[in-house]
């Protein structure tokens, strides 16, 4: 069962660790996002087959270099290596979420949250400090991605979407490419459930 | 003629009747949306379980406008593509039993007549039903031993009366947690109620019992433990050699004739063409809103309005499962050593529930009915429970604040949970009908959910909540918290095709046939004008198992049938 609650702050949060639900909800975490709401607003209300028409799959080399750096960096500052635990080069983090946002059957608005994301970023880093986000230092990372989360609302829905993939790489089954080893699980002392999924079972060959 | 029965829809609402009259010599043909899954294709992935649509529809080609109120009081409907609302529970064959996590509680004599027992309460459509405890009483023992459920009776307060002494099976494996909360129970003089599972405790039934891997609830079975309609009935009804199970099959409208009639179902199959089954009787059991939305997308000369709606009852009354839920933790270090040990144990269950205020008597809040608070360990679901460490009290975490927090969470204690159920009261605002504007993928209009909850649920939510929370600290939990709310479950669906005896407020008779169409029946949770404060699936199987014996005696009975030799 999801039950929605109003936590004692006031508040709402979606208890989805329960005894029957525990599916992320669709938009749960792009809600605030200022690319998906305004894709989702824009897309509300027209027809299936335009709205189907405006999100049609497109079919593109997802990330130039400059982005796939850009990506990496960022979930590095997110999930740092360190001598006892596995951090975002370790669990293949990158290569996880671009495999993941490019499955078919992803939301395309995903997709475009998490690309649009980086430009977005490096828009902030020049205006900040004349330079891309790779060219900072530890400081100015920190400093960056502090305003982009506190300050802006697609900076909070971006940095926590791409939060959400570190943790799938980290503990979803190694048949994914994340969690190499069982790194993740490991570290966490997690029990993974039997029977485990074969390569020819997983979502997306099922 | 196709076949003498066409059910829609293979839930715990389907099954029941495909399997009685397959199993007595009738041609059925059940069309399920959805794929047909076993037990080979069901593993403890969450990607694929919980994490992706695999079991549901994409929101972007099927979805449902969901109509709530704003903080502002004003009404405000979006489609559940722009929100986090998923009413799809798992769209294949078995429907969303396949995914359960299998609570079985029967309902109390009391719930079947809950106006005459506590009388009306005002803004809500309190009525008692058209049929009683001991009409249901059979075929819920009936579900225990067909389905399979395990349990141990006891004797308290609120235990409802049965037939037989005992279960069938004998109760699943339980966590050492249990006898905690036993030992609790006795402390504070409350009753501790273990929870009957529609899960086989080891091979029976032609099936294998459970491996207490962990990880039930949201998961396929990959024993066949769990009693999912699929495992249970409808491996049983193809077995028989009269049932046809078309998945992949979306009904998009029933066809009927000058007469009232149905004739014809009308469905696109997996390539998208569209099909049609003749049938004598047709069984409608798609889940309540799916259900209520097909009645009303099937117009007819005697049906202007939708099937079975002619005094305009389809969809209304609808119901969810109202309450709260609490969590508490339990740290490692602060038990011995055997303790810590006991509580990390993974695989049994907790199986421990409270009745003790299923009715409520007392100065504080008067006479009532109050409901069930269930307990259980927290999801493992380690994706899902990483996410939500990842707001802090000053915003977005990561780095080794986040890092350092995962670790303790995940390594530091275990979390037990607890959830109300209770009932949702049937109100003019929570309803379904048919979107004006938005089409799903297939054409056909939306159903639009309009999710009203009345204030007295609340009242009660809160007493029985905060009697979990005081049941968690009882126990030594620590951390506890607790809330409410008036946000429904979305997968606890019930009502929307009420049955009574009165045709101009009800849709369905007392034995689930639409007034208005001779040879319509709707065998899933719809029927319920009240819903009672437990999960419904065992009363949606009991009450399926009731009407398909009904369809049978009006099909002539056991139909005899010559021996084909080999």
């Amino acid at each position: 069962m999801i039950h929605r609650v109003e936590d004692q702050s006031g508040g709402e949060s979606l208890l989805e660790d329960s005894s029957l639900g525990n599916r992320l909800g669709r938009r749960t975490f792009l809600l605030g996002s200022g690319a998906a709401l305004a894709t989702a607003a824009a897309l509300a209300g027209l027809p299936y087959a335009l709205r189907k028409d405006l999100t049609r799959e497109v079919s593109f080399a997802l990330f130039s270099t400059q982005q796939r750096q850009a990506l990496r960096a960022v979930q590095e500052h997110l999930f740092p290596s360190e001598a006892d635990s596995p951090g975002a080069a370790d669990i293949n983090a990158a290569a996880y979420l671009e495999t993941a946002i490019t499955a078919p059957g992803i939301d395309p608005d995903t997709r475009n949250t998490v690309v649009n994301g980086i430009g977005r970023l490096q828009d902030a880093s020049r205006e900040r400090f004349d330079v891309l986000f790779n060219s900072l230092d530890y400081e100015q990372r920190e400093q960056l991605l502090r305003y982009l989360a506190d300050e802006t609302r697609w900076g909070r829905a971006w940095l926590s979407l791409l939060l959400y993939y570190v943790f799938e790489a980290l503990l979803s089954d190694p048949v994914y490419g994340g969690n190499p080893d069982e790194i993740g699980w490991r570290w966490l002392e997690h029990q993974p459930g039997f029977p485990r999924p074969p390569a020819d079972k997983t979502y997306g060959s099922l | 003629m196709d076949c003498d029965v066409c059910v829609i829809g293979s839930g715990a609402g389907g099954g029941p009747v495909a399997l009685t009259l397959a199993e007595a010599g009738y041609s059925v043909v059940v069309l399920e949306k959805g794929p047909w899954f076993t037990e080979k294709d069901f593993f403890k992935d969450e990607i694929a379980c919980c994490r992706r649509n695999t079991y549901t529809r994409n929101l972007l080609e099927e979805f449902h406008v969901v109509e709530e109120r704003a903080s502002n009081k004003a009404w405000v409907a979006k489609p559940t593509y722009d929100s986090s609302w998923d009413f799809w529970n798992g769209n294949m064959v078995g429907g969303s039993s396949n995914l359960m996590s299998g609570f079985f509680h029967r309902l109390k004599p009391k719930d079947f007549r809950l106006l005459s027992e506590f009388g009306a309460i005002e803004g809500a459509n309190v009525v008692d039903w058209p049929i009683g405890y001991d009409d249901l009483e059979p075929y819920y023992s009936k579900v225990e031993q067909v389905v399979g459920i395990s349990g141990r009776v006891v004797n308290h307060p609120n235990q409802e009366p049965r037939s037989t002494q005992n279960f069938p099976f004998a109760p699943t494996a339980e966590h050492p947690i249990a006898s905690w909360f036993d030992e609790a129970c006795q402390r504070e003089g409350l009753h501790s109620v273990p929870v009957p599972r529609a899960i086989l405790p080891q091979r029976g039934l032609g099936r294998e019992g459970c491996q207490y891997s962990g990880y039930c609830g949201s998961y396929g079975c990959s024993t066949g433990a769990k009693g999912s309609s699929r495992a249970a009935l409808l491996d049983r009804a193809v077995a028989s050699g009269h049932c046809d199970i078309r998945s992949n099959s979306h009904v998009y409208r029933l066809d009927s004739d000058a007469s009232g009639r149905v004739v014809t179902a009308n469905y696109y199959d997996e390539g998208g063409s569209a099909e049609t089954v003749r049938a004598d009787i047709f069984v409608v059991a798609c889940q309540a809103i799916e259900t209520c939305r097909l009645l009303l997308l099937s117009r007819g000369p005697r049906h202007p309005h939708g099937l079975a709606n002619k005094h305009a009852q389809v969809g209304k009354n609808l119901l969810f499962s109202a309450g709260g839920a609490g969590t508490g933790s339990f740290f490692y270090d602060r038990l011995d050593p055997d303790k810590a040990a006991a509580l990390k144990v993974r695989g049994p269950f907790v199986n421990r529930a409270l009745q003790d205020w299923y009715f409520i008597n007392n100065d504080e809040m008067g006479r009532m009915k109050g409901g069930t608070i269930e307990f259980l360990f927290r999801h493992p679901n380690p994706i899902g429970r990483a996410n939500a460490q990842k707001w802090g009290s000053d915003g977005l975490l990561w780095g080794q604040a986040l890092k350092q927090k995962l670790k303790s969470y995940f390594t530091e204690a275990r979390y037990l949970r607890f959830e109300v159920f209770c009932d949702w009261l049937p109100n003019d605002n929570c309803n379904v009908s048919l979107d004006e504007n938005l089409k799903d993928k297939w054409d056909s209009p939306v159903a639009r959910i309009k999710i009203g909850n009345h204030a007295h649920d609340l009242k009660v939510g809160r007493y029985l909540t905060r009697k979990g929370y005081q049941m968690l600290k009882a126990m030594g939990a620590e951390n506890a918290s607790w809330g409410i709310s008036g946000k429904p479950p979305a997968n606890l669906i019930a009502g929307g095709c009420r049955f009574g005896t009165d045709p101009r407020r009800s849709v369905l008779d007392p034995n689930c046939r639409a007034h208005d169409a001779e040879n319509l029946y709707v065998t899933d949770g719809s029927f319920m004008p009240t819903g009672g404060s437990v999960p419904y699936t065992w009363t949606i199987y009991a009450n399926a198992f009731r009407v398909a014996d009904n369809i049978l005696t009006e099909l002539g009975g056991v139909r005899q049938t010559i021996p084909i030799s080999p």
